[in-house]
């Protein structure tokens, strides 16, 4: 671990909360924006064909990049974790080292 | 054969439009919440972490562009119809360009029917007829002249609005294929950027 290594857990929570309202709200917009480019391709009628223009590469990117935040977000959760699992092995280390030493 | 509802394009490229704005927003804004979180964190992972935020930013931005300019070509479409010159607002669109041949013919032939009608009473000898008959033929000869002419005007128009209609046909065919192919070639595997989660 690096010498300067440190978690502000308590700032990196509230972070993490922004962000993910932030995620969900946006995917609710995703699902806006996939109906509205669906009933909009249905507008368009070439030969009594409708056409795509680009749904599914929207589908795709769009999956990816709510991936990607979600990982993102998950990445810090994931760092508060192993900061406080960290700090319980050091106590329970701490600790069990007290113990070895009051009965010694 | 071209089938569109303007209207509806209308109504929903607005929709569209912003709720492609709102997802800009949060998604930008969540990306952003994120890297700001810079000063409470430090390891040996965390620089490689916030590096790769303003990347997914970038991606974030290029794939709103592409939004964008989806929502851009419904708006050139509707562009596109409203060029072609019909005296009444167009709110759907309805060709079928093998019908031009059978509407023109048919103009053609009721024309054809009146122009013989008028040539008949022009022949009359009208020498028998009272003034009151020969005012009622005259009168009936300059109607049919009027109907004739109205119906030529009529039979232009069509034929050219059918003419403007394939162009726009055309048009908005290639400006869909074209939009098709930019999307293609900007498809970007997104899983490849960065993170994909920590499970």
């Amino acid at each position: 671990m690096e010498k300067n290594f440190f978690v502000k857990e308590e700032q990196l929570s509230k972070s993490i909360s922004i962000a993910e309202e932030l995620r969900k709200e946006s995917v609710t917009n995703a699902n806006n924006i996939l109906t509205t480019i669906s009933s909009l391709k249905d507008s368009i009628l070439i030969d009594n064909k409708t056409i795509d223009i680009g749904e599914n590469i929207v589908i795709k990117n769009m999956n990816a990049i709510n991936k990607n935040l979600n990982g993102l977000s998950n990445t810090l959760n994931y760092i508060i974790k192993m900061y406080n699992q960290t700090i319980d092995n050091s106590t329970n280390y701490i600790n069990s080292k007290i113990g070895e030493d009051t009965n010694e | 054969m071209l089938n569109i509802n303007l209207s509806s394009i209308n109504t929903l490229s607005e929709a569209l439009l912003e709720e492609i704005n709102n997802y800009e927003e949060k998604t930008l804004s969540c990306t952003q919440e994120i890297f700001n979180t810079q000063p409470n964190w430090h390891d040996q992972n965390s620089e490689r972490f916030f590096e790769n935020i303003p990347l997914q930013k970038l991606e974030i931005q290029s794939f709103i562009d592409d939004l964008k300019n989806i929502n851009e070509t419904y708006k050139n479409i509707i562009k596109e119809i409203q060029k072609v010159n019909i005296d009444e607002p167009i709110n759907k669109l309805f060709v079928n360009q093998n019908n031009k041949a059978t509407i023109i013919e048919s103009y053609k032939i009721a024309i054809n029917n009146f122009k013989n009608t008028m040539q008949k009473l022009n022949s009359f000898n009208l020498s028998f007829c009272s003034s009151t008959e020969k005012s009622l033929i005259k009168s009936e000869i300059s109607r049919l002249n009027t109907i004739i002419t109205k119906l030529t005007i009529s039979k232009n128009k069509i034929e050219k609005a059918f003419d403007e209609l394939k162009i726009a046909e055309e048009n908005i065919n290639t400006m869909l294929s074209k939009d098709l192919i930019s999307a293609l070639l900007k498809e970007v595997d997104y899983s490849d950027i960065l993170f994909k989660g920590v499970e």
